[in-house]
Formats: structure tokens, sequence, C-alpha cells
């Protein structure tokens, strides 16, 4: 399974890869790392991972728009949104481009088990 | 004088957990307005406190008159909150709270923009303090007008040698709502940050 983590933050990063190895049991992983949406895109496009963590206030490009762009590439792509924005308004917008899920900044441990079992099974 | 620098790393994890601080207060203060805001990126930067004004005057356009409201922090985390917004920006938020363009006294507006500052740097402050698991208090924020950057007389500039300087931009495109949210703090707090910068750090 391959897992494509983008934020700006290396720290941010780090935390969902931690909470990644704590929720993930038996399972082969690899983790992909972006620190923009641009780069998110780019490797979305040639590594076609199973999963996508998405940030969305960085530079270059904004997790909108590399969450646009990869739905446009890839219909079925599975993305989920983590952020400090939690307003309304940005939760109901990545919902219209077709995340999978709006996580409120950080990730826990419980929610990153959910967010997997629904994926897995 | 201890090392009052932040390492890359330190400098990230700031960021990262000023970023979830300030996105829970802007969601606060979106629900007031009912409109969305656009959150930036927060900016960190450590320098010397001489230089405060002339870092100000470079990032504000102090040729229009601007609105400053500030908020003393008080606990480990010992600083200021700075809410600065220019006098355009002010009056457009006066207005989303009902009030008409031509009823709107600089009384209004200050009343509203020291209430906007309380919640935004309130919220903002104690999230940041949950994460780095102190406790902080504030004390009631106070506000001016300035039109020259000469105006400002902050306590930080006689204070302390070194200010770390926390900036982020509230704009709210739609109502032309542009501010910008500055958070000092003293050198024993930069101190202080660091340390329990590191504690999170190592615990990744």
């Amino acid at each position: 399974m391959k897992i494509l983590v983008t934020d700006d933050s290396k720290m941010a990063r780090k935390m969902v890869i931690k909470t990644l190895q704590d929720a993930i049991n038996n399972i082969n992983y690899e983790v992909l790392e972006a620190q923009n949406g641009e780069e998110s895109l780019n490797l979305y496009k040639e590594h076609k991972p199973n999963i996508v963590f998405m940030d969305l206030t960085m530079p270059v490009m904004d997790g909108f728009e590399a969450l646009k762009r990869i739905k446009e590439f890839d219909n079925s792509a599975k993305v989920i949104v983590i952020s400090a924005d939690i307003q309304k308004q940005a939760m109901d917008r990545v919902r219209e481009l077709g995340a999978l899920n709006f996580v409120k900044k950080p990730i826990d441990l419980k929610k990153m088990q959910q967010i997997l079992v629904n994926l897995i099974s | 004088m201890c090392n009052i620098e932040l390492t890359e790393d330190e400098k990230d994890c700031l960021q990262e957990l000023m970023n979830v601080a300030y996105g829970s207060a802007t969601a606060a203060i979106t629900e007031i307005f009912d409109a969305f805001a656009k959150l930036s990126i927060p900016t960190i930067k450590i320098i010397d406190a001489l230089y405060l004004k002339d870092y100000l005057s470079h990032e504000l356009n102090f040729k229009e008159e601007h609105f400053v409201a500030s908020q003393q922090i008080n606990g480990p985390l010992n600083g200021e909150n700075m809410f600065i917004i220019n006098k355009k920006s002010a009056a457009n938020m006066s207005i989303k709270f009902g009030f008409s363009d031509d009823e709107i006294s600089n009384e209004d507006i200050c009343d509203i923009t020291l209430e906007i500052t309380n919640i935004l740097s309130s919220s903002t402050i104690s999230k940041l303090a949950e994460d780095i698991k102190t406790n902080v208090s504030f004390s009631a924020p106070t506000i001016k007008t300035i039109s020259s950057i000469n105006q400002l007389n902050n306590l930080f500039i006689s204070n302390y040698k070194k200010v770390i300087i926390i900036s982020t931009k509230l704009e709210f495109d739609d109502l032309n709502i542009h501010a910008e949210l500055f958070i000092l703090t003293t050198d024993n707090s930069i101190l202080f940050i660091k340390e329990k910068l590191n504690k999170i750090l190592d615990e990744l």
C-alpha cells in the first residue's frame, strides 16, 4: 500500500506518519512525502498512491487546488484532508471537490484507525 | 545572553502549532461573520526589539490610519498580542456586524475591533498554550489609532532585547477585510517555547 502525506511542515508530516505507524498493523506500506500541492500532484501521477493525506494551507499550490487536480486526474483518488482551517466553508468546499474525509489537525490515533478501517474494508 | 534563536526544526514545529491554533481561532471568527476567511501560513521571526518598528513599518502600509489592539499575555508564555487592521477594513468589519456606513463612529469600530482581537488572540494563544502544556492569562485588550509607525509605543521596544514575531494574515476576500495578528514574546518566553518545542520534536 502506498500512502502520500502532503504538508509544507516537516513536523506535520512526521506527526501523520507517526500516527500511521501506530495505527497500521500487519500491513506493508510505503510512505511518500510532498511539501506542497504541486509536489503532491506530481507524486500522485507517478505513483498512484492508495491514500493521500492533504493539508490545505501550503505555498506553491494549496490543498484545494491539488485536491481538484488529483480528482481530475483520477476520479477514484482517496484524498483525506487534514487541516487547521476548520471553517465550515472550507469543509464544504473540500467535500465538493471530492475529498473522502476532512480531519481537524492534528489527526489522532482513533481517527486514523477509523479512516484506515473504512478504506481497507 | 542565552541562545535566543530557533533552529529550522523548532521554527517548523512552532509554525505548525501556530497554524493549528490560528485555524481554531479563525473558525470562531468566521462563524461570527458567516464568511470564508483565507488563512496565511504563519511567519516566524526573531528580531532585535530595536528593529520592531522598522519591521512593522516594512510589513504594513502606514500611509493610512490603522487600529492597533494589544493584549498582554501572562504566564510562562509571556508577551503581547497585537492585532493591526487598517481603518477601511475595520469599517467593513463593523458593517458586517450590522452597522450602516453613515452611522459608524470610531468608537463603534474600536469596540468591534477589540472584540475581534479578544476572540482571535485569546483563542490562538489558548490553543498554543494547550498544545505546549502550559497556562496563560490575558489582560483586557486596549486599542489606539495610529497613522505613523512613530506613534506605536510598544513596551517591547524598551523592555526586551529580542522579540519573536509570529505573524498571520486574516483575509476575508469578499468583505475586503485584511488584518494581521502579531504575537510578540519576551526573551524568557522564547527559551521556554524552545524547550517545549524540543520536547514535542523528541517525541516524534
